[in-house]
């Protein structure tokens, strides 16, 4: 399929890894009033 | 050079540019109505601005995902992908979401609490609140102006690339057309209801990338044939990184390695940095756990797998229809996504195509009008000249509506930017890089002071500007530009904000 393809896909489960440790990290000690 | 047959460039007819104008006409009633129902609402200046505080994590995350993506996201990253291959992926919004996710993370709380505890109620206005300084406060209002104002020749490209596709008409009549689209949403008042015009907006420019990537996708004959394709054309499509092209100048985003690891940083300081899309949290409600997933799902389905799917649209144009879009000035490789639009799903997908880009270029219009003469009434004249009344400075916000918008008209039309990407990327390499220190580090860092972010502001904007001229000359890289931007901003912010002292203790504790 190419280094492309492979690439592209790698790009994407890096931003969803992202998202997932972030809001983990940003909702950590968060306190709903 | 080779004898291969490409399938010729569509031909604009009379039923593309009548469903696009159908299509183009159901979006904007839509938001004309949303804007109708909140007008009343609208009474009071800080109204006008920020609406009531009250909206909720869902219409919130439509609109910032519909102001991060602009007509660079709708159109110009598969004009990049079309004009050099896999290579153009990095530039071509591939960062998408490590940009929108760290501007959401680490600002949108803050500027939430900014606005709710002090009564921000734009960006500048918090900077301001944050350094006690008014000079910090205008100085802002002008720098995000000036960026601004360059960012939005980008959308009038996009709009008008668009008719140019379905039409087939010259340029000039294709930018009048693009701008009477806008005129009629400013002044209809869709603006008025901005988060929830944006929020529309974002939700059809997403149905509308993912659509056209995918059918895209399938009309090339899937992931293996549009490589074959491609390198039939040319192998170096297919590289990572193209070494042909050259080391400088812009291309240095696609030729080089400095210029590739650029574009994540770009991408990672770019929403930080857009005014227009850290506002979105100014008329939020106060946020809980819950509201905060939701937002970010939210902005992940506008801005991750559309955009995704945008690089794959531009490398399948180049598959369908090789090099032939690169000759038809002055659009060029910003033809690709419209013209695959309407080979690959005629009338239905180019009008849900087109409706797309038009939803994102005016959101991102909107949003940063809004910005620009919330600037200049807000940040600039109110704080010096605190007596105007409300009324004319909402008189006058409307009438720098107009200007503002007549400024990157003129311009587009008088030099319209060659690669939309690349052009829009200098604004980006400056907002980016002042604002992600005098915005997001600062909501962080205690000892941060006006010296340094009024430092840090004036070193972004000139470098920024001496760059670009040296880079459009091909002294530099573009990659090295954002560098020379983000860490010289970084060394100004950081070094000089010991040139004062830090704001008073009890100052800080009400302020972190």
């Amino acid at each position: 399929m190419g280094m492309g393809w492979f690439a592209w896909w790698m790009v994407i489960i890096a931003s969803v890894l992202l998202i997932v440790v972030g809001l983990r990290f940003t909702l950590r000690g968060w306190k709903d009033e | 050079m080779n004898e291969l047959i490409f399938a010729p460039v569509p031909v604009p007819g009379f039923a593309y540019g009548a469903w696009a104008a159908v299509g183009l006409g159901l979006m904007l009633a839509v938001c004309f109505a949303v804007g109708f129902l909140s007008r009343k609402k609208a009474a009071t200046f800080e109204h006008f601005l920020v609406g009531h505080r009250d909206i909720g994590p869902v219409m919130t995350g439509l609109a910032l995902g519909a102001t991060w993506l602009s007509g660079w996201a709708t159109l110009g990253m598969m004009g990049v992908t079309y004009q050099v291959g896999w290579s153009g992926m990095w530039f071509a919004g591939i960062w998408t979401l490590f940009g929108i996710i760290p501007c959401l993370f680490l600002t949108g709380r803050k500027m939430q609490q900014y606005s709710a505890k002090f009564g921000a109620r734009t960006v500048p206005d918090v900077l301001g609140i944050r350094f006690q300084s008014r000079v910090v406060q205008s100085l802002a209002a002008l720098v995000m102006i000036f960026f601004t104002t360059l960012y939005a020749v980008g959308q009038f490209k996009a709009g008008a690339t668009c008719w140019h596709a379905v039409t087939g008409l010259p340029t000039f009549w294709c930018l009048l057309l693009s701008t009477v689209v806008v005129f009629i949403y400013m002044i209809v008042g869709g603006y008025t209801g901005t988060q929830w015009s944006l929020a529309i907006q974002g939700a059809v420019l997403g149905v509308a990338c993912f659509a056209l990537g995918l059918a895209a996708l399938v009309f090339v004959g899937g992931p293996a044939a549009m490589n074959l394709k491609l390198m039939a054309e040319n192998p170096s499509l297919l590289a990572l990184m193209r070494t042909d092209l050259p080391a400088t100048g812009n291309t240095q985003l696609f030729s080089h390695p400095v210029g590739i690891v650029s574009t994540f940083f770009i991408f990672l300081t770019m929403a930080v940095g857009f005014p227009h899309n850290v506002a979105r949290f100014l008329g939020m409600r106060k946020m809980t756990r819950k509201d905060m997933m939701l937002l970010t799902l939210m902005v992940f389905l506008v801005a991750g797998p559309p955009i995704f799917l945008n690089a794959i649209t531009g490398l399948c144009s180049r598959a369908h229809f090789g090099p032939q879009l690169l000759g038809l000035a002055p659009w060029k490789a910003d033809l690709a996504a419209p013209y695959l639009a309407m080979a690959a799903g005629g009338t239905f997908l180019s009008t849900l195509y087109i409706t797309g880009v038009f939803a994102a270029a005016l959101s991102t219009l909107a949003g940063m009008l809004m910005v620009m003469a919330g600037n200049v009434t807000r940040d600039i004249i109110h704080i010096w000249r605190p007596q105007t009344p409300d009324k004319v400075l909402l008189k006058l916000t409307k009438v720098l509506l107009a200007i503002f918008l007549l400024i990157p008209f003129y311009w587009t039309f008088h030099k319209p930017p060659e690669l939309l990407a690349v052009f829009m990327g200098y604004a980006s390499i400056g907002l980016g890089g002042i604002f992600i220190f005098c915005t997001a580090a600062s909501f962080y860092w205690r000892r941060a002071t006006a010296s340094g972010a009024i430092l840090c502001m004036v070193y972004g904007v000139l470098s920024t500007l001496i760059g670009a001229i040296f880079t459009a000359r091909g002294k530099i890289g573009m990659g090295t530009l954002e560098f020379i931007v983000l860490i010289g901003c970084g060394l100004c912010y950081f070094l000089g904000s010991y040139l004062q002292k830090p704001l008073p203790a009890e100052k800080l504790k009400e302020l972190f």
